[in-house]
Formats: structure tokens, C-alpha cells, sequence
């Protein structure tokens, strides 16, 4: 089943096109990842499929709803981070989260610190949850920024450059926090990055862009055959340099 | 829409200066007291500016209405509009199954009814200053009035005069929105918000100068123009019962005003906040 079509999407700014008539579809339970250099269009993209900015030509569908004409439902299925998660930093990570839980419909009143105390947990931060954003590291924050995402049970995942000035340690955990709710919870996720070794031990699905243009799609088995006895860095160079 | 309000409603209270704008009404009344009893002691009774029990609560809002109320509104939309949208904090609301639309006016309902609660505050808060301040007279003598009016209708005068400095500061809000959307900073939203208010308390002087010295005959209502003038002596003359104002009709005209300013500045805002593309 089709969680995300993107069909025919276009994105102009002024003669310069961000983004020009991108396809390609993600199925439920796949984790896929979203590849291109710096300046490819990767954030362009995820800022119309979460309705922040809109395409020029084409649609975008999530679960079936059109993002424009259906925002309400379409984005109802949708967690996502874009850019870095920026929160408010006034507020502790906890109260950042009862703030935001109040505007998904699905969680009734009396669920929402229950809810809120579940992804805490998830991602690692129920003992750090009472402290004031502004005092979290970038790490924390991420973590903060996927627990926002996952207070809706949403379908979807979408993820902007997740590993952007994480440590080591912290990409690893990001990375088991991802493969873990795609088993357990069946959730699609669609994550931007340019650490391509990262999305190599996650991803089942890729989809590679370059000046705003597809460039290629299809399972990491499809892009492994392709590559042969390259790595699939040096392809993806490749690709990126033709 | 109601979980939207309740969620913006909750961040302004997580905000400091809703809360030292809220201990501070008690010492600016107080400050505001001590100005009037100092006045007292030159203006005598019968004199509308002169202080009693009764009418302290409607001279304490027109001493601060200006400078107090205009700042606290400035600052409020500022953070609320301009830095949440400027610093990617409002990207985490625009996410959610809501529509811009529907964030521009919880943000606005917000403000609104935080205002509201200000004025409550600061008004039951200058009534009971008054009262344990200062000497109660049987009767007010009130701007604009050609006769003395009895404390009861005293009580209706206050409250109508909180109600039109609420509607002012209403207008005023739609400037400040208008300035805080497209401001790409929130010290830019606060320097021109400032420079408004400087323009909009200026205007009428040089309207004053303009039609003195050049003889322009220009209408005095014009004067009514700037929504500070409104908030400076408007409000008064807009509840005189004076014969010599009647003929003026200077509480359609201002109501008007402040109506337009609303309107004009509210739709462009919106317009401005939910069809452009969000590059946050």
C-alpha cells in the first residue's frame, strides 16, 4: 500500500527550479532512504510534502489525501522533522510535548501525559524530560524532535539530515530507534541524509536526487546489482558526477 | 481550533512577561496614585483631572493606556508572531493537521483574551486603589461633560471607557501583527512598532500645527485618525455628552476608525502569514 505519492512535483524560485517533475511512491513499512548532495532539494521536497511550502505543478498524496486540498487528513498521518527541530526553548521538553499533543485529535484529553511520558521513553528522555529545552545538547534535541513526530501514532515518519551533528554514539542510537519502530510499530519512515554508510544499514528502499531531478529509485538489492563490485558510495559519486 | 487556542494560550502564560506584567499592575497603579495625588494638591475639585475614590480607575487607564498597554500588546505579538514564525518554533505547529488560517486567528484569540484579562486585572485593581486611596466625591465631574454625573452612572462611564480602550488596543493589535509578519526580525517588529506609535502620537500635532499655521480648515475628526489621538483624548470625547461635540458624531467616526484599521491590517496579515510559502 502507497503511504507517500509524489507525482509530477515541481518547485520554482524565481527561474531556478528547485525541484522538477519528481515521481516516485513509498509503501507502508519500508524505510526509505532519501539521498543528494547539498543543494539537491532534499529539504524543498519534505517542506512541500509537510505543507510548509507549495508545489508549483504536481501532487502530493499521504495515505491517499492530497497534502493541499486535504491538509487536515493528509498531515494527520504525518510526524516529521525538517531542518533541525527547533522547540520552545522556554519550556521543558515534557511541557514542549503536552503543548503539541493538544493538537492531535486521535489522542483523547485523558491520554496525553500518558502518551507523552510513552515517547519520552522511547526515545530515551523520560529522566531529562522536566529540564528546559534550551539546556539539551543537539543530540537530546533530535531525540526531542522524533518523539514530537511519534506523539500523533502517525504512519509516516519523515525525517530531515536526523543525524546532523550527532555523535557517534548518538547516530547509532538514532539508528536502532528507527529499525525499532519500523518492526514493532509498523511505522514508514522517509529520511533525508548525505551519510550514505548510515542509510545503507537501514534503508530497503532509496530514492537519489541531483539538481532537483530523480535520478534514480528502487531497493537497496536493485542498487547493490547496478553498482556491482562498487561500493555504493562510489556509485552514488558516480551518479552524482556523470 | 479550541486545542489550537488552548495550546497558544498556555505558551503565553510560560511566558515571563505575562507574569511580570502581571505583578507589575499592582506597583504601576500604585505609581500611577501618587502622580494624582500629587496633582491634587494644584487641581482643585470639580476639575475633571482632579482624583477621587470613583473616577481613579478611568485616570489610571488613561495615564498608562498609551505607553503601558501599547508596549505590553507590542511585546506579546512580537514573540508570539514574529519570533515563533522567524525562529522556526511555529514550524512545529505548522506540521500538524491545522491550517495557517487557523494558527493566525488562535494566535490573535490568544492575545485577545489575555489583553482582556490584563484589563480586568488592572481595572479591579485601580478600583480598589481608589477606593483606599483616595476621598470619595458624590459626584464626578468628567472631560467633555457639560454637567457633574452621579456614581452610579460613574460605574457605567468606567466600564465604558475600559471597553473602548480595549477596542483601541484591538486596532492598535493590527498594526502590530501586520508589523510583526512582515518583520524578519523580532527587534525590527519592535523598532517599527515603536516607530508607529512615535508616528501615530506625532500626526496629530502636526495635523494641529498644519491646520493652525496653514489654515487648512481640515476637519478636527481627522485628528482621529491616529489611534494613540483615540486613545489620548478620543475615548473621552467619543463619551461626552457635550451639546458643542454632539454634531461632531465622533463615536461613529472612531469606532470606524479603529473598525478600519482592523480590518485592512487583520486581512493583509492574514493574507501575508498563510498564503506565502514558509521557508522556516
Amino acid at each position: 500500500m502507497k503511504v507517500l505519492e509524489i507525482e509530477h512535483v515541481t518547485k520554482k524560485s524565481g527561474r531556478r527550479t528547485l525541484v522538477g517533475d519528481m515521481s516516485f511512491d513509498i509503501m507502508q513499512g519500508d524505510v526509505c532512504g532519501f539521498v543528494g548532495p547539498n543543494g539537491a532539494g532534499k529539504t524543498t521536497l519534505i517542506r512541500m510534502i509537510t505543507g510548509l511550502i507549495r508545489p508549483e505543478e504536481g501532487r502530493i498524496r499521504i495515505e491517499g489525501f492530497d497534502v493541499q486540498r486535504d491538509r487536515m487528513k493528509a498531515l494527520g498521518q504525518v510526524g516529521a522533522i525538517v531542518e533541525s527541530p527547533i522547540f520552545f526553548p522556554y519550556m521543558s521538553g515534557r511541557d514542549n510535548l503536552l503543548n503539541l499533543v493538544k493538537l492531535h485529535a486521535n489522542i483523547p484529553k485523558e491520554q496525553r501525559k500518558a502518551r507523552v511520558d510513552e515517547v519520552l521513553n522511547i526515545v530515551g528522555l523520560a529522566s531529562r524530560g522536566q529540564d528546559k529545552v534550551k539546556t539539551y545538547s543537539l543530540g537530546m534535541k533530535q531525540r526531542l524532535g522524533i518523539a514530537q513526530a511519534l506523539l500523533g501514532n502517525p504512519k509516516l515518519i519523515i525525517l530531515d539530515e536526523p543525524a546532523n551533528g550527532l555523535d557517534p554514539m548518538g547516530i547509532r542510537e538514532l539508528r536502532n530507534l528507527i529499525l525499532e519502530l519500523n518492526e514493532k510499530h509498523g511505522i514508514t519512515f522517509f529520511v533525508s541524509s548525505h551519510l550514505l554508510d548510515e542509510l545503507q544499514r537501514i534503508c530497503s528502499r532509496f530514492v537519489i536526487i541531483k539538481e532537483g531531478r530523480l535520478v534514480w529509485q528502487g531497493t537497496q538489492e536493485e542498487w547493490q546489482h547496478i553498482a556491482g563490485s562498487s561500493s555504493l558510495e562510489d556509485h552514488f559519486v558516480e551518479m552524482m558526477t556523470s | 481550533m479550541t486545542a489550537l487556542l488552548h495550546s497558544e494560550w498556555e505558551r503565553l502564560w510560560k511566558r515571563k512577561i505575562v507574569w511580570l506584567f502581571l505583578i507589575a499592575i499592582p506597583f504601576i497603579i500604585i505609581a500611577t496614585a501618587k502622580y494624582y495625588m500629587g496633582r491634587n494638591l494644584v487641581v482643585p475639585l470639580g476639575n475633571p483631572e482632579h482624583t477621587t475614590a470613583e473616577n481613579f480607575a478611568v485616570m489610571a487607564m488613561i495615564e498608562q493606556l498609551i505607553v503601558v498597554f501599547n508596549v505590553v500588546a507590542l511585546i506579546l505579538l512580537t514573540l508570539s508572531f514574529t519570533e515563533e514564525y522567524r525562529s522556526g518554533q511555529l514550524r512545529m505547529m505548522m506540521l500538524r493537521a491545522y491550517s495557517s488560517t487557523q494558527i493566525f486567528w488562535a494566535k490573535w484569540m490568544a492575545f485577545a483574551l489575555m489583553m482582556a484579562l490584563f484589563f480586568v486585572v488592572y481595572l479591579l485593581t485601580a478600583v480598589a486603589a481608589g477606593y483606599i486611596l483616595f476621598p470619595s466625591a458624590p459626584q464626578q465631574v468628567l472631560f467633555y461633560y457639560d454637567h457633574a454625573v452621579p456614581n452610579g452612572d460613574m460605574i457605567l462611564y468606567t466600564l465604558g471607557y475600559y471597553g473602548m480602550a480595549y477596542a483601541t488596543i484591538v486596532g492598535m493589535a493590527s498594526v502590530f501583527i501586520g508589523i510583526g509578519v512582515v518583520s524578519r526580525s523580532s527587534t525590527a517588529a519592535i523598532g517599527l512598532g515603536m516607530g508607529f506609535l512615535l508616528c501615530s502620537l506625532g500626526y496629530p500635532l502636526i495635523f494641529d500645527l498644519s491646520n493652525r499655521v496653514l489654515g487648512l480648515g481640515l476637519p478636527v475628526m481627522l485628528k482621529y485618525l491616529s489611534l494613540s489621538e483615540i486613545q489620548f483624548s478620543g475615548i473621552a470625547v467619543m463619551m461626552s455628552d457635550a451639546e458643542a461635540l454632539k454634531h461632531l458624531h465622533a463615536g461613529i467616526w472612531m469606532i470606524c476608525v479603529i473598525a478600519g484599521y482592523t480590518a485592512v491590517l487583520m486581512t493583509v496579515s492574514r493574507l501575508i502569514f498563510t498564503k506565502s510559502d514558509r521557508w522556516i
